[in-house]
């Protein structure tokens, strides 16, 4: 049973702010938003949501947050006693996906009948650190263990299958191609891998920079991929096609880049903690085009996301979400 | 098996296999041996002692720094209180807040400290 929380201590609707566009080519009108969610929640991770929705998970209370853009009001549904959350997706049956590290399970949150179920791992797992999860071209649920593991749940089969990561620690971010296919970050392990679906193996693809901190991937509509680099502040890009890679250092003395998006319009968007800001690249000039700073210092944004005209970044430290609007 | 052996290597010190089993849940950002550096998290070994952020060329976040040039050393009562939550010892912190670990299971890990070769 879903314990159900209506947040009272959210404040509604908050600031407009101008847009804060700091670079040289500004290519459309940008307005933030930002959002409150109860205090404590830590938010780390952030989707579109059913119905106009945005969910978060609240990391730091057990539960999954339910914001409604258009009025700001959040409510917070408890996941059970001892969860934490770290990522959340909407799948293709509109439901929610979360990786909890603190139950050491995938759990499904149904939005219309309010549901839970976990898929828990394996007892010999062991603490798997549970990261990030995306969902197949076949409907199979594919996800990260930061300490060493990566593996999946077959909805249809109602089943969970975990590997061991081919150099253990690390698998962090995860996502799938326009194809279906599915490629995971290793963070400790500084590399991308591909899983062949087939037979559930990893094959690791090489960065050309060792100990780079690989955190998050992300596919444009082409399947090309883009990697956020921890240690060393780049913004990576590597075409399957053809096995090329390319870097870019974010500006700043010493950036950081944690989270990676692309969006509707092949525009990527990475964070970067040294500077406390979100940065958009365009891959056509191949230049930083925008920097939306926190709406505080030290915001700590975690991941991005976004649906059309909408980006979203949960500001970890503050207990806020900013929408970053790019359609006016 | 496979997994046993990986959990052991990367612990480093070789240590009983509950330890081990526990060390997992700090695996993913440290380690035990100090020369691994290319982690989120500084190596462990010898922490309890130790003056907050003093990890040779560990990228540290600015709030630890300060914590640790105002003279914040671990012991057993502060990282206890840093792994009940972070934040508590040291606002802004990069640490996000661990999994919950029980009496025992932090005895397990302040030995692992002591220990690693």
């Amino acid at each position: 049973m879903s314990r159900r929380r209506t947040a009272t201590t959210s404040r509604i609707a908050l600031a407009l702010i101008a847009a804060a566009i700091a670079t040289a080519t500004p290519a459309a009108a940008q307005t933030v938003q930002i959002f409150d969610v109860p205090s404590g929640a830590k938010p780390h991770d952030v989707s579109p949501g059913a119905g106009g929705m945005v969910w978060y998970t609240a990391q730091g209370q057990g539960a999954l947050g339910i914001l409604d853009p258009k009025t700001g009001k959040v409510e917070q549904v408890s996941l059970g006693e001892g969860s934490a959350p770290h990522g959340v997706i909407m799948g293709p049956d509109g439901a929610a996906w979360i990786t909890d590290s603190g139950l050491n399970a995938i759990v499904r949150w149904d939005p219309v009948t309010r549901t839970r179920k976990n898929w828990v791992l394996p007892a010999d797992t062991g603490y798997a650190n549970l990261n990030t999860a995306a969902f197949d071209a076949d409907g199979v649920l594919w996800f990260t263990g930061q300490s060493g593991f990566y593996g999946k749940v077959d909805p249809k089969a109602d089943s969970i299958s975990v590997w061991p990561s081919p150099k253990g620690r690390g698998p962090y971010g995860i996502d799938a191609t326009p194809d279906g296919e599915v490629y995971y970050v290793s963070l400790a392990g500084s590399h991308l891998a591909k899983i062949d679906r087939a037979t559930g193996e990893a094959k690791m693809i090489e960065h050309p920079a060792a100990g780079q901190g690989a955190r998050r991937v992300w596919s444009d509509s082409k399947g090309i991929l883009w990697v956020s680099e921890w240690n060393t502040g780049h913004l990576a890009r590597y075409t399957p096609a053809t096995g090329e890679w390319a870097r870019w250092k974010l500006p700043g003395e010493k950036p950081r880049a944690y989270a990676v998006y692309v969006d509707e319009s092949d525009m990527v968007w990475v964070s970067d903690w040294g500077a406390n800001a979100t940065l958009a690249f365009d891959p056509k000039s191949e230049t930083f085009t925008a920097s939306i700073p926190g709406s505080k210092p030290g915001a700590n944004v975690r991941q991005i996301i976004g649906r059309k005209g909408e980006v979203w970044l949960p500001e970890s430290a503050h207990d806020r979400l900013m929408l970053v609007r790019t359609d006016r | 098996m496979i997994l046993a052996a990986l959990l052991l290597a990367a612990a480093a010190a070789s240590p009983a296999p509950d330890a081990a089993r526990t060390f997992q849940k700090c695996i993913s950002c440290h380690s035990l041996d100090p020369e691994e550096m290319d982690l989120p998290g500084p190596h462990l070994k010898g922490v309890l002692g130790r003056r907050a952020a003093t990890v040779p060329d560990f990228g540290y976040s600015e709030a630890l720094q300060k914590a640790g040039a105002g003279g914040l050393v671990w012991t057993r009562e502060t990282l206890g209180k840093f792994l009940d939550n972070p934040e508590s010892i040291a606002p802004g912190t990069m640490m996000a807040k661990p999994p919950r670990t029980t009496p025992q299971e932090r005895e397990q890990l302040y030995g692992l400290f002591s220990t690693a070769e």
